[in-house]
């Protein structure tokens, strides 16, 4: 599985979602509403014999807008939803991707996330991706 | 050093020609014989004699909907029929270990649990002594 393409093509997907800033990489100058691609927290390798495939986690990142400006609610609802135009999730899982067989969409939990400095409302979604090894 | 002992990671296994290696993540080759009781009176302890020689193999893993070699693929026609089975439990390489035995597909099971991947198992009776060697 190449990761680095799997980063694009996450950013691809998230894409499709209007007004969603996408960031394949966590890194600066993010500006809201944006979805980042977290770095693997875990990479469990050899799933099946003959280096056949892996599987890996991640969390994309969710900042919808900043704490103090006492909005964003409405959208964090869109984009946590299981489907439609805005849910993050939907637009994860329904690209195509050549880096992986599987990308999966877990869970989301909604919380502050801080960024820059700066604290936003957002969510994170846990994320499971299996592809060859 | 010398290594004795081998990662499971690198196993290799046949169903025919067919290798479904990538999409297997556990295999299970057990080779029995049948045990006869032959204690007589006044014997102060149970003695044995060996009888004929069975085997069972088990394999799973990760369903993959690839057409052709896909586990799905090869194993759902193969349901019922004779099968040559290769195990190489060290993986492929001059004079490692291989057992090639003919063997009934006696069951093929599909998993798809709501939160992880499909997953296949396949039970295989063996008919006839395995070929206990090393790859050439």
């Amino acid at each position: 599985m190449n990761l680095v393409t799997l980063a694009d093509e996450l950013k691809a997907a998230a894409s499709t979602i209007t007004g969603l800033r996408v960031y394949a990489t966590p890194g600066l100058a993010i500006r809201a509403p944006a979805l980042v691609v977290g770095f693997p927290t875990a990479v469990e390798f050899d799933q099946t014999f003959g280096r056949g495939s892996d599987r890996l986690q991640l969390t994309l990142f969710l900042l919808v807008g900043k704490t103090s400006a006492r909005s964003g609610g409405a959208a964090l609802l869109g984009y946590l939803s299981g489907s439609g135009a805005q849910s993050v999730k939907h637009a994860i899982e329904a690209a195509t991707y050549t880096a992986a067989d599987v990308v999966h969409v877990d869970s989301a939990s909604v919380g502050a996330i801080t960024a820059e400095g700066t604290e936003y409302l957002g969510a994170t979604f846990e994320t499971t991706v299996t592809g060859r090894g | 050093m010398i290594m004795a002992q081998i990662h499971g990671s690198l196993a290799v296994v046949k169903i025919g020609a067919s290798a479904i290696t990538a999409h297997t993540n556990n295999a299970g080759v057990e080779m029995s014989a049948d045990t006869h009781d032959v204690t007589t009176f006044g014997a102060t302890a149970h003695t044995f004699k060996g009888g004929l020689k069975a085997g069972t193999t088990t394999i799973s893993g990760i369903y993959d909907s690839t057409a052709v070699t896909g586990p799905r693929a090869i194993l759902v026609p193969a349901l019922g029929t004779n099968v040559s089975l290769t195990w190489y439990p060290e993986g492929s390489g001059s004079g490692k270990a291989a057992t090639v035995v003919d063997a009934v597909v006696g069951k093929y099971v599909e998993t798809a649990p709501v939160a992880d991947m499909v997953t296949w198992s396949c039970d295989l009776t063996h008919s006839g002594a395995p070929v206990v060697t090393a790859q050439t």
